[in-house]
């Protein structure tokens, strides 16, 4: 005998970020979920966001690590106002989910936050299969890791709002090409790409401005 | 890596199932995984293998068919 099921096999992910993702609307924050390679440089990039938006953006961040609470206390040091998840304490998983954001976000004041960002685990793979209750979701990639990975981890870029290409400074000494780059990304996806630095701020403008207008589509209003 | 975790709720829902439908036994169980829903088919066809003992889908054979965008469904199961 064959039974139908048709059932989401995280559906109990898919549900806790469903519950997540109302509690961020309810509170009007914009979530932006960050996934790239480990050392792509997504807390470098939050800190330069911070650096230049916060308080003006008031934004909050939630940094996912297997272990250490280093990342959080750099934005904590950017006075944002940050939370750890260290998935070494909760089984060691190599991406967060939804119950980790939940719990996460018992831990911030919501009130004060308009632009949420959830630094996943350094991971370009797992973390793509698991929804937070994010609106968008960026992707860091950087000049030393090859301009092959959007054609190499192609589910990953496919469902980014946004993909930033970091560490342009380091263009004169790599073989990486920039146009190769834009054109395996664009094989997959439409979403905008900011190439730049976190190191000298180059570029740093397109994905300020970026965040900024998704504030003000998806959040509450200045 | 996360492909172990998948396969413990598809293994859950698979036996919930099951149950609800009187199956004693398992025989196989499809299952739909989209090119960009980020699991690797052969990582959960392990990752299955290892971890059906002890349930009714113990000798459950697991058919994963390839789908589009970010699928990943339990779609069937069948047994008696
Ligand atoms: N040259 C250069 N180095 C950078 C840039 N951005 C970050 N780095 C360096 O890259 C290393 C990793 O940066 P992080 O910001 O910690 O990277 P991450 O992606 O947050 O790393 P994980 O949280 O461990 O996954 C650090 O040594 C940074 O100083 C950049 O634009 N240029
Ligand atoms: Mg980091």
């Amino acid at each position: 005998m064959r039974v139908e099921v048709l059932e989401r096999i995280l559906k109990v992910n898919d549900a806790l970020a469903e519950e997540v993702r109302a509690a961020l609307d309810r509170a009007g924050i914009v979530a932006v979920n960050v996934i790239g390679s480990p050392g792509s440089g997504k807390t470098a990039l939050l800190e330069q966001t911070a650096a230049v938006l916060h308080p003006r953006v008031r934004l909050g961040v939630i940094e996912g690590d297997i272990a250490t609470t280093r990342d959080a206390e750099r934005l904590v040091r950017c006075g944002v106002p940050a939370v750890q998840i260290e998935t070494r304490l909760v089984g060691g998983a190599c991406h967060l989910d939804a119950s980790l954001v939940r719990m996460a976000l018992a831990r911030l004041r919501l009130e004060e936050i308009e632009v949420l960002f959830v630094e996943n685990v350094g991971n370009l793979v797992c973390p793509s299969a698991y929804g937070l209750g994010e609106h968008l979701r960026v992707v860091v990639a950087s000049v030393p890791e090859g301009d092959d990975k959007p054609a190499k981890y192609p589910a990953t870029f496919a469902r980014a709002s946004a993909v930033v290409l970091n560490k342009v400074d380091l263009l004169p000494v790599t073989d990486f090409s920039m146009a190769a780059f834009a054109e395996s990304l664009r094989a997959v996806s439409a979403a905008p790409l900011f190439p730049l630095s976190a190191r000298t701020g180059e570029g740093l403008g397109g994905w300020l401005a970026w965040v900024e207008a998704q504030r003000a589509d998806w959040g509450r209003a200045p | 890596m996360h492909e172990v975790g998948v396969a413990e709720c598809l293994i859950g829902q698979a036996v919930a199932a099951a149950g609800a439908h009187g199956l004693r036994r398992v025989a196989c169980i499809g299952v739909s995984v989209g090119t960009h829903c980020g699991v690797v088919p052969h990582a959960l066809g392990f990752a299955f293998s290892v971890l059906r003992g002890g349930t009714v889908l113990a000798d459950a054979r697991l058919e994963i068919m390839a789908a589009a965008g970010d699928a990943l469904r339990l779609e069937w199961i069948e047994g008696e």
